[in-house]
């Protein structure tokens, strides 16, 4: 019997793991939408009506923006190194890197790249497939931390001469 | 111009290279062919692709690099000057890429000269990151590698390089190749561009490739770098 | 004013000649359709190779003694290794692909050429390079590597393994990274094509499903390869500059400890799988585009269940990226993540049955004509079905432990990814070389040749399953058979040398077949086979811009056979939108 009960946990643990895939890719989705006044767009998009182009790629938006943007990339540029100078740990290091690096990533993508002035249905097409293929690489970080736990000195003492304890 | 105006010269500016050429039907549906449905030019498309592929790539590397660090002990290699000298390349290429908007922006005013003027200015940047960067390759080896190399030699027992250099080489040596791709790639096409060979296209579609490599190494700099300095 | 520029640009028409001198016509050409017929040509070679190195080993094994023996055990591994590598990446990938997806895919959707006709040709050249640096590990000294099509370090990175493991095995990273980069090149060819591309009316749910299979094909290939490139990347690392990501401490080779440390062989398999998983529906996801094509075009019937059957193949390319893991039971995964992927696993098999189930659909109450082609496209329906079932017991982590490194795994992946691909690329070989060359293939050699391969794989592979449940176990140059305590098992090895022989036979029979119709052959009409997309409205063979200069107007889905009320039995896409009265609007 306790054998239905490990399969419908790990089957929750798969549906974890697939939900919080997907809910990336859809809340990326979501930030698009918000971010980019875009509603319109996407549902046209959804339905496969002729979607006006958004208004940004026929209006010739000034150059002003994009010095803004490469100061706002210095500045979040330095913000970074400025952290690497006061001694955080590790995990908050990681976490406030990779969100500043995610920020930079969307400016650039934004306005260099010009992603905020492309029809949304563009966006659409390559983003998503993008960040869900990256966000699957996370499944191989629990055979690294294994690997970790392996290690010698990590190993506790009644189970490094016993081997496999069962 | 009125709306439908606007409309109608947005769906011709848009349909295929091909000898068809037609809006499709009033109230029609852009998935219906004969017109782009994505409302971007085919080779901005493709190197859009390219850019996706190109960045799950270094995405895997830097996963790679992310598992063995993860089940090893990490060392933090990088001093004050370290970080001093890629915070500089960083600017550098950051600023290239703010040439290169520029270089995409006098392309589409067909400003011919002076946008020759921003990629060359741009490929110059590249190369100012390209030297930068090989001058800290050399500085490492020399400081990390040869002490290693040596000893190996005394010992006979060969050498291997340690998980963190191993790292470092692999991710910054990837990058490292695109920038000094992307500098030929800006030259030869700001020569021919001059030339009148290529247009406002091909720079702008060069321009995505170029901050691309802007991009990736905003995870790069910090994954590498930062989180292993010590100062 | 960016309209304006717009317009400019946009109206860039690249006319091209066709070329007039030999060289510039048939070796760098680039038109698609003779860089399809280069990389099917590229097929025919390298799976000439394949099959033959698979003789050679099928030999060794029904002739195994431990006092004499064929081929060395070196040699066995380096033999198995490079009939993996060459038919999976040179021929399960090219002739799909590269080959009917070249051809067809442009004049499917009523396109001039592909979109980037250029580095269409770049990739089949890297492709061929790709191809050339995998053949010449056989001369170089050592000869070719013997870690497998899936190259596992610690063995694959480390050059002084065996003999095969130096210049060998870097040649083999250096053409997988080489066939990464053609492969890049061409997925991103095929998908703007058919995004941007398609002629007037050829909406999305009009398009083929051999189109669908094709451009869902590309968008896999694009996002897979990348990631094993990566792998491959850090693999010659390993190898050339000294570094460990993939090898651990203690690793000892000829009684001597070697100095890397903190690598692991799983993050290797990690990054090969989640290319390798993706890469078995590049191999079978245009078998199933084509078969779905020819099943309606000889049953007579629209394929049951269209829209369901592109969202079955859309599925099965999005889900084909959450189970690389089942590759990985035994090799010391977390086994929470070994049970999710179990889980996810299974979940593949719903659009493959929905899939199925809509081929056995079309064929029912069709009124089904037996040409070579459709008993080609039923031959795979079967080894789908066949190979499939065994993929769903596999898929269990629990029991792939047991099976995982026995044969039952080398027949389940042989059934469903080799010989059904097989089957694809001969049906579509004998449905499109009428299109192709203007001559039909010979029927009766075309129904010898379907006959003799499929009863000749199913005594190849049943067998296998059987002696897998045994435990025989794979990659091994031989045993003693006795220790298996099965007194059948050398002549259940003989006789499957024996089929395989007539199988690999068989092949040359459709090798000779194919070329002596290409210049021998009946001659073919424009529409041979009363289809209705729009490959049958072009001459046999097409004109250089396929159309001859018209410009297809898309009125009609793509399998409108015998529709009620309809002066033919077929309405072809091109046809006015009132030639099918009765017919729901498409
Ligand atoms: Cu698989």
């Amino acid at each position: 019997m306790e054998y239905v009960w490990y399969f419908l946990l790990f089957a929750v643990l798969a549906g974890v793991w697939f939900g919080l895939i997907v809910g990336g890719a859809a809340s990326w989705c979501a930030l698009c939408a918000i971010v980019g006044r875009a509603n319109k767009d996407i549902v046209a998009f959804l339905r496969g009506e002729l979607a006006k182009p958004s208004d940004g790629a026929h209006k010739d938006h000034g150059m002003a923006e994009n010095y803004v943007v490469w100061g706002a990339l210095l500045f979040f540029t330095l913000l970074e190194v400025g952290l690497a100078y006061i001694h955080l740990p590790l995990l908050i290091m990681l976490v406030t890197l990779l969100g500043l690096s995610l920020l930079k990533a969307a400016l650039i993508i934004g306005f260099f790249m010009h992603m905020k002035f492309e029809k949304r249905s563009f966006a659409i097409s390559i983003i998503p497939a993008t960040v869900v293929t990256i966000l699957l690489l996370n499944v191989i970080f629990p055979d690294g931390l294994r690997s970790n736990a392996f290690r010698e000195e990590n190993v506790p003492e009644e189970h490094a001469d016993s081997g496999e304890g069962h | 111009m009125s709306e439908a105006a606007a409309t109608a010269d947005t769906a011709a500016a848009h349909a295929p290279a091909a000898s068809h050429g037609h809006a499709p039907a009033p109230g029609g549906n852009l998935w219906d062919g004969g017109v782009r449905p994505l409302g971007a030019h085919s080779k901005k498309f493709g190197m859009w692709l390219f850019i996706v592929s190109d960045s799950i790539t270094f995405a895997a590397l830097l996963f790679a690099y992310s598992y063995v660090r993860l089940s090893n002990v990490w060392p933090t290699p990088f001093h004050g000057h370290s970080i001093v000298t890629s915070t500089a390349m960083t600017f550098v290429l950051l600023s290239s890429s703010l040439t290169m908007v520029l270089a995409v922006d006098a392309a589409n005013k067909k400003l011919r000269d002076k946008a020759v003027l921003w990629t060359m200015l741009t490929a110059l940047g590249g190369l100012i990151f390209v030297v930068l960067h090989t001058m800290e390759w050399l500085g490492i080896i020399n400081d990390h590698l040869m002490p290693l190399i040596k000893a190996g030699e005394e010992t006979k027992s060969g050498w291997t390089m340690p998980m963190v250099w191993g790292t470092f080489f692999a991710a910054t040596g990837m990058h490292m190749l695109h920038v000094t791709v992307g500098v030929g790639y800006l030259v030869v096409l700001a020569l021919q561009y001059k030339n009148g060979k290529f247009k406002a296209i091909d720079i702008e579609v060069a321009g995505l490739y170029w901050h691309f490599v802007d991009l990736v190494w905003m995870f790069v700099f910090p994954l590498i770098y930062l989180m292993s300095a010590k100062i | 004013m960016s309209v304006a520029h717009d317009v400019e640009e946009e109206h860039e028409v690249h006319v091209h000649q066709e070329p007039k001198e030999f060289i510039w016509k048939y070796i760098f050409s680039t038109d698609h359709k003779v860089i399809g017929k280069q990389y099917f040509l590229l097929a025919i070679v390298a799976v000439v190779i394949g099959l033959g190195l698979s003789l050679a080993f099928r030999y060794h094994l029904a002739t195994y003694t431990p006092q004499g023996m064929f081929l060395n055990p070196d040699h066995y591994l380096q033999a198995v290794t490079m009939h993996g590598t060459i038919l999976v990446f040179m021929v399960l990938t090219t002739a799909p692909l590269g080959g009917f997806g070249n051809y067809f895919l442009p004049i499917q959707i009523g396109a001039v050429d592909m979109a980037f006709p250029r580095l269409n040709m770049l990739s089949f050249w890297l492709t061929l390079l790709s191809f050339l640096v995998l053949i010449a590990a056989f001369v170089v000294p050592g000869g070719p590597p013997v870690s497998g099509w899936t190259g596992y370090p610690p063995l694959s990175a480390i050059n002084s393994a065996t003999p095969g493991m130096g210049l060998g095995q870097t040649l083999w990273v250096g053409s997988i990274a080489i066939f990464c980069l053609a492969s890049l090149v061409g997925a991103i060819n095929f998908i703007v094509t058919t995004l941007d591309l398609r002629a007037r009316g050829m909406s999305l749910m009009r398009m083929p499903l051999s189109t669908w299979a094709w451009f869902i094909t590309a968008i896999i290939a694009l996002l897979s390869f990348a990631v094993l490139f990566a792998g491959g990347l850090l693999l010659i690392l390993d190898r050339e500059l000294g570094t460990s990501f993939y090898i651990p401490a203690g690793v000892v080779f000829g009684a001597k400890e070697l100095n890397h440390k903190g690598g692991s062989p799983l993050l290797y398999q990690h990054l090969f799988w989640f290319f390798g998983h993706p890469e078995v529906y590049i191999a079978i996801l245009p078998g199933m585009g084509i078969v779905s094509h020819i099943l309606a075009n000889f049953a007579r019937k629209p394929i049951f269940g269209y829209n369901a059957m592109v969202y079955a193949i859309a599925a099965i390319g999005v889900i084909g990226f959450f189970v690389w893991g089942h590759h990985m039971f035994q090799s010391g995964m977390s086994p929470y993540v070994a049970v999710a992927f179990s889980i996810l696993t299974m979940t593949i098999g719903v659009p493959s049955a929905i899939k199925t189930f809509n081929w056995l659909g079309t064929l029912w109450k069709g009124n089904i004509e037996f040409t070579s082609a459709m008993l080609f496209a039923l031959g795979f329906v079967s080894l789908f079905v066949s190979g499939g079932i065994s993929g769903i017991f596999l898929g269990q982590n629990a029991v792939d432990i047991y099976f995982h490194d026995t044969y039952f795994v080398v027949a389940h992946f042989h059934l469903i990814m080799g010989v059904a691909a097989m089957f694809s690329i001969a049906a579509g070989t004998y449905y499109w070389f009428p299109k192709m060359f203007g001559r039909y293939m010979n029927e009766p050699l075309g129904k010898l040749h379907f006959w003799l391969t499929f009863v000749s794989v199913y005594s190849v592979f049943i067998p296998m399953h059987i002696m897998g449940l045994w435990g025989h176990p794979r990659r091994y140059a031989g045993f003693e058979y006795a220790f298996l305590n099965d007194p059948m098992i050398p002549s259940m090895h003989n006789m499957i040398t024996a089929a395989a022989f007539v199988a690999v036979l068989a092949q040359l029979l459709f090798i000779f077949n194919y070329f002596w119709s290409m210049y021998k052959g009946a001659v073919a009409p424009e529409n041979p086979w009363n289809g209705t997309s729009l490959e049958w409205i072009t001459a046999s063979p097409p004109a250089f811009d396929n159309f001859g200069g018209k410009e297809p107007v898309v009125n009609h889905g793509a399998y409108e056979y015998s529709v009620p009320g309809a002066e033919k039995d077929y309405i072809m896409q091109t046809d006015p939108p009132e030639a099918a009265p009765h017919a729901a609007a498409h």
